[in-house]
């Protein structure tokens, strides 16, 4: 369990920064007029690629890879899903991306939290 | 002894960014956890590191120890020249590649291995190899990123997996199942983040 604040704080900030920058390039390019399955799909897509390019690389230097990768990645695939479906003002797309991160990392970490630690060996 | 050809220049090209890509956030993020393995490496005993890349993980590594590295790429090995020359005991570097390793047979007290089986080609040929140079009753300890279990990530990195094998590593190897299936017994495993990032402990 992560309990250095410069990756807290880090960590928090990287799947807001992600999550909102997706549900903007998703609503500005879709904004729910593809209808709600397409949008949605087309958003994921969208948001999936935005936290590869550029972010994946800029925040993985300064915060690791596979910690930034995952939740990042995630963050960018429901925040795109969001944007895709839904055709949000500025407010609106602060509001959805930073709850999209916020949400995506407390349940990474929470995930985390079990998963992580001694295993039960396999032979 | 044959090299592959296509996972050297892979690495040769990644060598120049391979310290600003990992020699800082993830060396911080990952550090406690690679000082916790490194800190089993005992001095007397041979010992095996592999891959070496450019010697950021020497800085972790307990004085005082007899260490062989080795990496497939020159240019890593090249970068990896002043860290190795300054490691406080007596360690080498080779260009080599895993799956033919010009070591006799049980030549190692404890293997050590640090995100290495996510770009070997051949992960469970290459195990077998580290298990035909370690001795009988030797240790093999490996820090490995690898593939997850847990949906959505197993997804995520199998779609990503094409993707980052072009540049790096692959991301969705059962690097566990590949040490049992090399005929390793495995002693521990331990999650360092998710079940993505782990370190694993085994005997031949």
């Amino acid at each position: 369990m992560e309990s250095r604040w410069y990756f807290i704080v880090g960590d928090l900030a990287a799947n807001i920064l992600v999550a909102t920058a997706a549900v903007a390039l998703s609503t500005w390019l879709i904004g729910g007029a593809w209808g709600m399955v397409p949008g949605m799909l087309a958003g994921m897509l969208i948001g999936m690629a935005l936290a590869l390019f550029p972010f994946f690389g800029l925040l993985s230097i300064a915060l690791g890879v596979m910690e930034v990768m995952t939740p990042c990645m995630l963050s960018g695939m429901i925040g795109g899903m969001i944007g895709g479906m839904l055709d949000l003002t500025g407010a609106e797309i602060w509001s959805w991306g930073s709850g999209t991160g916020v949400t995506v990392l407390a349940l990474v970490y929470a995930l985390n939290a079990t998963i992580s630690g001694p295993q039960r060996t396999e032979s | 002894m044959s090299t592959d050809t296509v996972t050297r220049d892979k690495w040769d090209r990644a060598a120049r960014s391979l310290d600003l890509m990992t020699g800082y956030g993830p060396e911080w993020r990952w550090g406690p956890a690679k000082r916790e393995i490194f800190a089993r490496m005992r001095p007397g005993g041979k010992i095996l590191f592999l891959a070496l890349g450019t010697g950021i993980d020497i800085k972790n590594f307990p004085p005082g120890c007899d260490i062989t590295a080795i990496d497939i790429s020159p240019n890593m090995v090249e970068r990896a020249r002043d860290r190795v020359a300054a490691y406080p005991g007596n360690m080498s570097a080779h260009v080599m590649d895993v799956h033919a390793m010009d070591f006799a047979d049980e030549s190692f007290d404890q293997i050590f291995t640090s995100c290495t089986f996510c770009s070997v080609p051949n992960p469970v040929d290459g195990l077998k190899s580290l298990h035909r140079v370690l001795k009988s009753g030797g240790e093999l300890h490996m820090f490995e990123h690898t593939g997850s279990h847990v949906f959505p990530f197993n997804l995520m990195m199998k779609l990503m997996t094409p993707l980052a094998s072009r540049f790096g590593p692959e991301l969705d190897r059962d690097t566990v199942a590949n040490v049992n299936a090399a005929g390793f017994q495995i002693t521990q495993v331990n999650n360092v983040f998710l079940d993505t990032v782990k370190t694993i402990h085994a005997v031949k």
